[in-house]
């Protein structure tokens, strides 16, 4: 956990001083917010709490609503 | 308006679409354990059908030559129904991206640093890929004619290497598998190495060819790549026969058994470093191609500064598609071609059919 916080203060120091001096609001929120999602991300990964998969609740649907799939 | 201005040229297109064709045929495992021994028939059918899909990637090429995929889907369907579109399409790079990552570092983890973290792996990778994305599209794409030379040679080298243990009784039985079987295994690999090329609708701003070249380049570069993977798997089942189905890297296998009269062994290095070299190449350009959906989606001036943070969502994301190994393995030749489908042949199809029907083209303002 120490290492992720340590990784996005880096990152944060290359990426948004320039940022925050030129006068785009709209990317500074874009990029904070893509930033914020990737910490939230990488400290459940640290903490070791699961998430469930998006690619695996799409392919469940498909199989079991829609009935496609070939079977085994 | 756009966001990269860089420019690449008609040779240095046909080799990216080469590579990137031969990044994802390293890794047939998921119809070869389908279809066994006749992998290789299906492997041609796959290669016209895959011609199809170009047919509609480059029929939308060819309509609009100075708007990406983004960009099209807001002119053609509007701007709701196209955002909507575009996030789909976001959802399809940032998943196919993730999952050449995982397949890396199965492949890292398993056969070359099996004590070492898969995260630290792939951290180390995905910051090289940063470095190259941020310096643009025109540097994503230079190494293209190397890496596929390096590739292709090593490939046809390692067909005369394996001459000796190649047995032509591999190949039989023919055709004595059910029906549903070839479907299946058309179906998987004409979508997860062929149809893949969708993301190349992303640089079509980018591409300096006249506009009634680009199909011929395509076409070219997806020769290329598609006759390496009928190379691999002809040279893999000729090797193993029916013990294809054990492995998950079936050509790291081929490429173990071969031995040049007891000095030159261990002859998997060289997979290792076409694997890596062209994975690198493959994710490389679909991290590219998803950082500038996403910018274009939100109308950003620049992407540079969104390179990182999508990269660390990706990285944790490869850690999270499938449970195990094994899941992966049964839902990717059973249930992902069809989600595939949507992404590669329904939304295209749609939007090319809208187009035509509203009557929408961007060819004569542009050139």
């Amino acid at each position: 956990m120490p290492y992720v916080i340590l990784i996005f203060l880096i990152i944060s120091f290359i990426d948004l001083p320039d940022l925050i001096k030129g006068n785009s609001k709209k990317e500074l929120m874009v990029v904070c917010s893509i930033l914020c999602f990737g910490f939230v991300l990488s400290s459940l990964y640290a903490l070791g709490i699961d998430l469930p998969s998006p690619l695996v609740g799409i392919e469940n649907f498909l199989r079991d609503v829609l009935n496609l799939g070939y079977k085994k | 308006m756009k966001i990269d201005n860089g420019k690449i040229s008609a040779s240095q297109f046909m080799f990216t679409v080469a590579c990137f064709i031969q990044a994802s045929s390293l890794l047939t495992a998921f119809f070869m354990s389908v279809t066994k021994q006749d992998s290789w028939i299906v492997s041609i059918i796959g290669f016209f059908i895959g011609m199809i899909f170009l047919w509609i990637y480059t029929a939308l090429m060819k309509r609009f030559p100075n708007k990406n995929l983004v960009e099209i889907n807001d002119l053609v369907l509007g701007p709701v129904i196209g955002k909507i579109f575009s996030c789909m399409y976001i959802y399809f790079f940032l998943t196919l991206s993730a999952l050449n990552l995982k397949d890396m570092g199965d492949f890292v983890g398993m056969a070359i640093m099996p004590n070492t973290p898969t995260i630290v792996i792939l951290a180390l990778f995905m910051y090289i890929c940063a470095w190259a994305v941020r310096s643009g599209i025109e540097i994503v794409t230079r190494y293209s004619l190397l890496f596929t030379l390096t590739a292709s040679l090593i490939i046809i080298a390692t067909f005369f290497i394996a001459y000796n243990q190649i047995d032509l009784n591999n190949f039989l039985p023919i055709f004595n598998q059910p029906f549903i079987k070839y479907v299946q295994g058309t179906h998987i690999i004409s979508t997860i190495p062929f149809g893949e090329v969708v993301v190349f609708l992303m640089i079509t701003p980018n591409i300096e060819i006249p506009i009634n070249k680009i199909r011929k380049y395509f076409i070219l570069g997806f020769a290329i790549g598609g006759i390496s993977l009928i190379l691999i798997v002809l040279r893999d089942i000729a090797v193993l026969g029916n013990v294809i189905t054990l492995f998950t890297f079936p050509s790291f296998e081929t490429l173990r058994m071969m031995r040049l009269s007891g000095t030159l062994g261990r002859m998997e290095v060289l997979f290792a470093v076409i694997l890596i070299t062209l994975m690198f190449f493959k994710i490389s350009f679909l991290y590219y191609v998803s950082v500038l959906a996403i910018s274009q989606i939100f109308e950003l001036n620049s992407y540079k500064n969104l390179v990182v943070g999508v990269g660390t969502i990706i990285v944790i994301y490869s850690f999270n598609l499938y449970y195990s190994m094994i899941q992966h393995m049964e839902y990717g030749s059973n249930i992902t071609p069809f989600q595939w489908l949507i992404y590669e042949f329904l939304l295209p199809l749609i939007t090319l059919i809208v187009a035509k029907a509203r009557k929408l083209s961007s060819s004569e303002e542009g050139n």
